[in-house]
C-alpha cells in the first residue's frame, strides 16, 4: 500500500465504497493526529491543526482551488519538517487521498458539492413540488422551521405543496424521513 | 580529539567529532537560526528552524542537535530550506498576536528579525484558530503574555536546568500547549523566585518585566518630589548594548549623563550602597567568627537568592547574613541621612533606582525594608526600562559626555564595582575582612580564586592563623548544590556567596536581552564582567573602608559598623516560605 502511496492510517485496511466522502476521511484520520501531537514542534503542533482547518473550510463548501495546491504544500512541508513520526506521518491520509480522489477534493471546492452525500454542508434538501401533496407532515417536524407553503398546487393536488428555505435549514433530514411521498430529495 | 572535514554550502570545514552543524556552519561564516536551541539548556530541535539539508538523510536535520560525520554535505540555505523556513515562521505567526507596534520587545524581537529576514509577507499567510491567552500580571516583577509565546520553552529551561526552580512548564498538549504553572496557578502564586531569567532568555515580548517607567518620568515632572536615582555596578557593564555598542563597553560615563539629562535631582551610584554592605557584612562576619555566631555567613544582596532561600532552604535563613542589599542600604541612607544632611522632608523624596535585576522589584515590596519609617526604594526600573526611558526622552546616548555620580552617595571603591560580577561581593568583603582581622595593609588586593564565570568557585585563605574556607555560587541550581553540601556535612565554609543569575548581575534578568545567535557563541558574563574589573583595577581606592564618604558617614552619622542606628537602617530579616507546587 505504501508503495502505490495510499498510506492513510497505521497501515490497517478499510474497505470504502461510494458512500465514503474521501475527504471527510482525511478529516476522520488528521483530527487523530491533532489530538494526539505532543506539541512540541511547530511543524506538527500548527501545521496539523491548520491542515484540518483547511480540510473542513473545504468540507463546509468555502474552499477554492489554491486552497488544495496550499493543502498539499503544507502537507509536504510537515512531512519533512516534523520532529517525530507522528507529524511526518500525520499528512499521508490527505495525500493520498489527494492523488486518488482529487477529482472529490475538486467538486467540494468548485461545484461546492459533496459526491458521496456525507458532508452535511454541501448537502441540500429539495422538494418535488410536484410529488408533494401539501400535508405539512415535514412542517410539522422541521426543527429550524425551515418549511414553508408556496403558491404552487400540482394538477391533481388540492393542497399547495411546500418548499424549504436552505438558509434555515440545518439537514438532520426529517423532513425526508417523514415524507410518505418521497417529495424530498437530498442532493 | 579526532577531527572531521565536512563541506558547508561547498565551504570545507574542519571540526571535532560532537560539534553540531550549527556550530560547524558557524566556523564556515553561516548563521543558521534558531529560535529553541539554547547552548546547554535547551537542546530539543524543537521550533524546526534551523533545519539543513544533508545529503543522503531521509528528510531534513535539525542543525543545532545534528553532530558533523566524516565527508557530510551540508547545505544550509538551498531554496527548498529557506522557503521552509518561511512556511515554519507563517505558521507560528498563525498562532502569534502580532501587534508589533505596541509591543514591548519590537525591534529586539528574534521572532520579528526572522520574519524580516526571511521576507516573511503576511502575518495571515495561514488563517485559523488562535489559541486564546489571558495576561498573568499576578507575580509584582513580571507579566506573561502568551498570546506573544512561540512555545520554544527557552524560559522553561532557564526556569528548572539553569536555577533548578521548575515552576513554569508546559501544559496541555497539540495545539493547545501552552506555558504556565501547576494547576494553571498564576506566577504569583508560586515559589517564582523573581530572577527574571525567564525573561533575559525569551525571543520574544511574550515575557517582560512590569515597568515603572511612567511612574518615574511623573515623579521627575512633579516639582513637589525630589527624585533620586541610584545605578548598579551591572548596569554600565549592559547598558551600551541597548544602543547598538559591543557586548562589554563601559559606559559608566554616559550613564550618569543621561540619568541627569532625564532631570533626576541626584544622580547616585549603588557602588556607594554597596561600599557600605562591606562595611556592615565584613563587620557581622568577623562578629560571628570571634562570638561563635552562625556559620557559614551567606551573603544577602542577591534577592533572587533570598527568596529562594526563603522558600527552598527556609533552614538557611539564620545563615543568610541580616545586611540588606547595597540598593535597599543606600535608600535607607537616602531617606535619612542624606535628607538631614541637605535638610530636604523625606517624604518629598522619591527614591529610584536602576537595576540588572527583576527580583528588585520584588525586593522594593518586603517587609522591614523602611529604615528611616518611610519605604526604602520607591521604585526600581531595569537596565531595560532605563533604556527606553532614555530612547523615549530623546537623549542621544552615544552622543553624551561622560560625567561623574552626584555626592556624596556617588562615590565607589573598586570593591564595589565588582559587586556586579559572581565572586565580587566575596571579594570586597576579604578586602575588608583581612585588613580588619590582620591589622595589615594588603599590597594586592586581588582575589583571583574567587574571580570567572564557574558556577562554584572554593578556596580557602590563611587570615590571621584561621583557615577561612570561602565558596561562591552562582545560578541557582549551583547554590543548591553549596547548600546540600554544607546541609550534609560533606563541606565545611565559612563565608559562602550566592548570586540568584548565573554569572551574578551582570547576567541579571534586567539586563538587555542577547538574542540566542549571540547567546549561544559568546559567554555574556565574561564579557560583561571585564567591564567590572576593569573599573576596579582603574580606581585609586579598592577597599570599601577607604571610601572617604564612606567613612564620613560612619563617623558624622551611623558610628561604628553594626552600631545600634546601623542596624536600625541598614539590617533586616528574613521568612521562612513553602515550597508551591512545582511541575
Ligand atoms: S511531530 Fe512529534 S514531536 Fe512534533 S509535535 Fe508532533 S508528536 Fe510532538
Ligand atoms: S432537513 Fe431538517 S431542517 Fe431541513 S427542511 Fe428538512 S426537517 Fe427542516
Ligand atoms: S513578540 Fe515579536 S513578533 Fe510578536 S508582536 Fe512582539 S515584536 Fe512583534
Ligand atoms: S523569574 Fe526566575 S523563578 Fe520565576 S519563573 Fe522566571 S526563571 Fe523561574
Ligand atoms: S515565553 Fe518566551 S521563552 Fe517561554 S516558551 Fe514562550 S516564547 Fe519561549
Ligand atoms: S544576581 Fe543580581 S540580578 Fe540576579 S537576582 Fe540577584 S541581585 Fe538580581
Amino acid at each position: 500500500m505504501a508503495a502505490i502511496g495510499s498510506i492513510v492510517g497505521s497501515g490497517g485496511l478499510i474497505v470504502m465504497d461510494e458512500d465514503n466522502c474521501m475527504v471527510d476521511i482525511a478529516k476522520f484520520f488528521l483530527k487523530f493526529t491533532v489530538d494526539e501531537s505532543c506539541g512540541k514542534c511547530t511543524p506538527c503542533r500548527i501545521g496539523t491543526k491548520r491542515l484540518l482547518e483547511l480540510l473542513e473550510k473545504i468540507t463546509d463548501g468555502k474552499g477554492t482551488l489554491e486552497d488544495l495546491d496550499k493543502l498539499e504544500e503544507l502537507c509536504y512541508y510537515i512531512k519533512a519538517n516534523a520532529l517525530c513520526g507522528l507529524g511526518q506521518t500525520a499528512p499521508n491520509p490527505v495525500l493520498s487521498t489527494l492523488r486518488y480522489f482529487r477529482d472529490e477534493y475538486v467538486a467540494h471546492v468548485v461545484e461546492k458539492r459533496c459526491p458521496a452525500g456525507v458532508c452535511k454542508h454541501l448537502l441540500r434538501f429539495v422538494v418535488d413540488k410536484d410529488k408533494c401533496i401539501g400535508c405539512g407532515m415535514c412542517m410539522r417536524n422541521c426543527p429550524a422551521s425551515a418549511i414553508s407553503k408556496t403558491d404552487y398546487i400540482a394538477t391533481g393536488h388540492k393542497l399547495p405543496s411546500v418548499e424549504i428555505d436552505p438558509n434555515k435549514c440545518v439537514k438532520c433530514g426529517v423532513c425526508m424521513d417523514n415524507c410518505r411521498f418521497k417529495a424530498i430529495s437530498k442532493q | 580529539m579526532e577531527e572531521y572535514t565536512i563541506k558547508i554550502n561547498g565551504i570545507e570545514v574542519t571540526a571535532p567529532k560532537g560539534t553540531t552543524i550549527l556550530q560547524a556552519a558557524r566556523k564556515a561564516g553561516i548563521t543558521i537560526p534558531t529560535l529553541c536551541y539554547l547552548k546547554e539548556i535547551n537542546e530539543i530541535g524543537a521550533c524546526r528552524i534551523c533545519v539543513v539539508e544533508v545529503k543522503g538523510a531521509r528528510g531534513l536535520c535539525a542543525a543545532c542537535v545534528y553532530p558533523i560525520a566524516p565527508n557530510m554535505e551540508v547545505f544550509t540555505h538551498s531554496p527548498k530550506v529557506v522557503e521552509y523556513r518561511k512556511r515554519t515562521l507563517e505558521l507560528l505567526l498563525s498562532d502569534h498576536n502580532c501587534s508589533c507596534l505596541s509591543c514591548v520587545r519590537s525591534g529586539e524581537c528574534e521572532l520579528q528579525t526572522l520574519c524580516r529576514e526571511y521576507g516573511v509577507e503576511s502575518e495571515t499567510a495561514f488563517e485559523g484558530e488562535k489559541n486564546p491567552s489571558e495576561l498573568d500580571e499576578s507575580a509584582v516583577h513580571m507579566v506573561r503574555d502568551n498570546s506573544k509565546c512561540i512555545l520554544c520553552r527557552r524560559c522553561v529551561a532557564a526556569c528548572e536546568k539553569t536555577q533548578g526552580i521548575g515552576v513554569i512548564g508546559a501544559n496541555e498538549r497539540g495545539f493547545a500547549t501552552h506555558i504556565s504553572s501547576a494547576f494553571e496557578m498564576g506566577l504569583g502564586e508560586t515559589s517564582c523566585v523573581s530572577c527574571g531569567q525567564c525573561i533575559a532568555v525569551c525571543p520574544t515580548g511574550a515575557l517582560y518585566e512590569k515597568s515603572c517607567i511612567d511612574d518615574v518620568f511623573k515623579a521627575i515632572n512633579d516639582p513637589t518630589k525630589y527624585v533620586v536615582v541610584q545605578t548598579a555596578p551591572a548596569v554600565r557593564a549592559g547598558l551600551g548594548e541597548a544602543f547598538g555598542l559591543p557586548i562589554g563597553t563601559p559606559v559608566q560615563g554616559k550613564l550618569a549623563a543621561a540619568l541627569r539629562r532625564l532631570g533626576f535631582d541626584k544622580v547616585f551610584d549603588t557602588n556607594f550602597g554597596a561600599d557600605l554592605t562591606i562595611m556592615e557584612e565584613a563587620n557581622e562576619f568577623i562578629e560571628r567568627v570571634q562570638n561563635g555566631g552562625k556559620l557559614p555567613i551567606i551573603t544577602s544582596c542577591s534577592p533572587g537568592w533570598v527568596k529562594f532561600c526563603e522558600h527552598y532552604y527556609p533552614e538557611f535563613t539564620e545563615n543568610l547574613s541580616s545586611c540588606k542589599s547595597p540598593q535597599q542600604m543606600q535608600g535607607a541612607i537616602t531617606k535619612s541621612y542624606f535628607a538631614e544632611k541637605m535638610g530636604i522632608d523625606p517624604k518629598s523624596i522619591v527614591s529610584v533606582s536602576v537595576m540588572p535585576c527583576t527580583a528588585k522589584k520584588f525586593e522594593i515590596g518586603r517587609d522591614d525594608q523602611s529604615g528611616a519609617g518611610l519605604p526604602d526604594m520607591d521604585y526600581t526600573m531595569t537596565t531595560r526600562e532605563l533604556a527606553r526611558m532614555i530612547k523615549r526622552a530623546g537623549i542621544r546616548f552615544l552622543d553624551l559626555p561622560d560625567e561623574d555620580f552626584d555626592h556624596p552617595l556617588g562615590s565607589g571603591t573598586g570593591a564595589a564595582v565588582i559587586f556586579g560580577a559572581t565572586g565580587g561581593v566575596m571579594e570586597a568583603a576579604l578586602r575588608t575582612a583581612v585588613e580588619k582581622l590582620t591589622g595589615e595593609t594588603l599590597e594586592r588586593p586581588d582575589f583571583q580564586e574567587v574571580r570567572g564565570t564557574d558556577g562554584i568557585k572554593e578556596a580557602t585563605y590563611n587570615v590571621a592563623g584561621m583557615d577561612v574556607n570561602i565558596c561562591v555560587a552562582s545560578g541557582l541550581k549551583n547554590a543548591a548544590k553549596v547548600l546540600d553540601m554544607v546541609k550534609s556535612g560533606e563541606k565545611n565554609y565559612h563565608f559562602i556567596e550566592i548570586m540568584a543569575c548565573p554569572g551574578g548581575c551582570v547576567n541579571g534578568g534586567g539586563q538587555p536581552q542577547v538574542p540566542a545567535s549571540v547567546r549561544n557563541f559568546v559567554d555574556i558574563r565574561a564579557e560583561r564582567a571585564k567591564v567590572l574589573y576593569g573599573y576596579d583595577a582603574a580606581n585609586t581606592l579598592r577597599k570599601s573602608h577607604e571610601n572617604p564618604d564612606i567613612i564620613e558617614l560612619y563617623e558624622n552619622y551611623l558610628g561604628k559598623p553594626g552600631s545600634h542606628k546601623a542596624h536600625e537602617l541598614l539590617h533586616t530579616s528574613y521568612v521562612k516560605r513553602t515550597v508551591n507546587k512545582q511541575f
